[in-house]
């Protein structure tokens, strides 16, 4: 062979694998990123997560009023499903009005941490503590667990996921009302609590996590996911340049400006469009006075000492991951004035916005972060992201059109109201 | 991506992961730092290459004396990530775990936001700490 043809050869060998190399260009890292929402993440410390009948019982009781005092409220009060799982109230209003806007619970199973402080780090753990908050739903977990004892339909489907109620009959162990409350021991439920033995108050316990255990695993059905951005990405990863129409030409400009200008992944990061972290973005109080809600740095304290949490004796994987997260997290005062980088799916329906629900809609949302205008000031807190984006109507019109392409599709209307009853079965 | 690369994609890959050593993506070379006083060396190696934005990782640290290059062993050292610009660090504290001989494992590093931090070694040896500070991308 003459070196000519020897070349030649070669040269045409280089040309085919040039020809083979992917020439589609790279997607921006920040925007795969994004999307998509990836399965539902196991969660050990919840042996009951996935089993059906926990799933069926947890959608029950999210409808059952009877979790309350006086029998007028439910989660679905506060979490009204035509509302995306929200009351649409600046501020949560049940039996009280609280600190915080109403969050909602659409896909919060792809949470860190849960509330607007992250004193929660599991769903079940977070289920557990509105039924016993005087503004929400004033029960306490032995009343509850009388209650259950009482109603039999509760009872039956109670046992037959979880076993035995506690010896509830044994009144001189088991009194009709006591919970915990570490901030108010002179409390006559924190009293009873204190006179109760150790053993009997760990079986008041395990009933009052396994009843947050199944509340948490209808929680991990309500997910909303393929929204338009995921469809654009997915058109986008297999080669289509325009992601398949599933954007508009502004909402497009506004997903360059969500990735670049606007710095927004900064905390919008990831594909539920959040850190899962805390922050200080100085957003203006109601009354225009200097914040006073301590926020992270409080959550942080209280999600260490919750016996409720990953490390607790209540987890079924205490020795795991989500252990290593409480037992590492800090608990400085860096802390103060933050709260959680809230999800932007589904955002439509979840207004007002903001933890205290400072802003009526997304445009002032937008308008905050294009002026700062009001902000509440770092406070104690050091962070330092917040420059104001000075946006122009057009601009803002394209982040607006952006946001508003998060919207999953639709759950299965089977989710959005009471299931026919609290058990798949009957006790044999 | 085109139909012909979409075919050989994971054949290329197949290759590649063959020739790797146990199929397991290479870790990043270790780095070497010295402390801002000279009196000690680090060199770290994170458990992931790329480093994970908002996930958690481990890494592993080697210390040696500045003079003579021997390690340090038991050393009472603290670990943290900090993100100079926008004046604050990790949300977590590290764990550290002393694997002899110099060599210390570090357990639960995590960068939940994308840009330039640092990481900090913090060396004390009687009255003097000593930090030793390495750059890192998060993307």
């Amino acid at each position: 062979m003459k070196l000519s043809q020897g070349i030649a050869g070669l040269v045409v060998v280089a040309a085919s694998v040039l020809l083979l190399v992917d020439r589609t260009e790279p997607m921006n890292p920040a925007l795969a990123r994004l999307s998509p929402l990836p399965p539902t993440p196991l969660d050990p410390t919840n042996r009951w997560a996935d089993d059906a009948r926990a799933v069926r019982l947890g959608h029950w009781l999210f409808f059952d009023p009877r979790l309350s005092l006086d029998a007028s409220v439910s989660c679905a009060t506060c979490h009204d499903p035509a509302l995306a799982f929200t009351d649409g109230k600046p501020l949560a209003e049940t039996l009280g009005v609280g600190i915080r806007k109403t969050p909602t619970i659409l896909n919060t199973v792809h949470s860190r941490w849960l509330f607007w402080d992250g004193r929660a780090d599991s769903l079940w753990a977070q289920a557990t503590e509105p039924i016993e908050n005087p503004l929400e739903m004033g029960m306490d977990r032995l009343a509850l667990a009388h209650r259950v004892l009482a109603e039999t339909d509760l009872r039956e489907a109670y046992e037959v996921l979880f076993g035995p109620l506690p010896e509830l009959h044994r009144s001189e162990r088991f009194p009709a009302h006591a919970r915990p409350i570490p901030n108010d021991p002179g409390h006559s439920h924190a009293v009873a609590w204190a006179g109760m033995n150790e053993q009997d108050r760990e079986s008041v316990n395990r009933f009052y996590a396994n009843l947050g255990k199944a509340l948490a695993a209808y929680e991990r059905q309500l997910v909303r996911a393929d929204a338009p951005l995921d469809r654009y990405v997915a058109a986008m990863a297999a080669g289509d340049t325009e992601g398949g129409g599933h954007l508009s030409a502004s909402a497009k400009r506004g997903l360059e400006l969500f990735l670049g200008r606007g710095n927004c992944t900064t905390c919008h990061s990831g594909p539920t469009l959040s850190d899962l972290e805390f922050h200080n973005n100085q957003v203006p109080t109601a009354d225009g006075r200097p914040p006073t809600d301590p926020g992270r740095f409080e959550g942080a304290r209280l999600v260490k000492a919750n016996p409720f949490n990953g490390a607790g004796a209540y987890s079924d994987d205490n020795q795991g991951p989500a252990a290593a997260r409480v037992r590492r997290l800090k608990t400085d005062s860096m802390g103060w004035g933050e709260f959680k980088t809230p999800s932007l799916r589904n955002l439509a329906g979840r207004a007002p916005y903001f933890h205290a629900g400072q802003m009526a809609d997304l445009e002032s949302v937008l308008h905050f972060y294009s002026t700062l205008e009001g902000a509440s000031g770092q406070s104690h807190h050091q962070e330092n992201v917040l420059r104001p984006l000075h946006l122009s109507a057009e601009e803002t019109a394209d982040l607006l059109g952006f946001l508003l392409s998060l919207e999953g599709r639709p759950l299965d209307p089977f989710w959005n109201s009471a299931p026919p009853q609290p058990s798949l079965d009957r006790r044999p | 991506m085109s139909g012909c690369t979409r075919i050989l994609a994971p054949v290329v890959a197949t290759l590649l992961v063959a020739c790797s050593p146990e199929g397991a993506d290479p870790l990043p070379e270790p780095q070497t730092v010295t402390s801002q006083a000279g009196g000690f060396q680090a060199r770290w190696q994170p458990s992931v290459d790329p480093l994970p934005l908002n996930d958690s990782f481990d890494a592993t640290l080697w210390l040696s004396t500045g003079a003579n290059g021997l390690p340090i062993e038991g050393a009472r050292i603290s670990v943290d990530c900090r993100m100079p610009a926008h004046r604050h660090g990790m949300l977590q504290e590290v764990e550290v775990s002393d694997e002899g001989q110099g060599r210390y494992r570090v357990l639960g590093l995590l960068c939940h936001m994308p840009g330039h931090w640092v990481l900090q070694v913090d060396l004390t040896r009687g009255a003097v700490t000593e930090r030793a500070q390495f750059d890192l991308v998060i993307e």
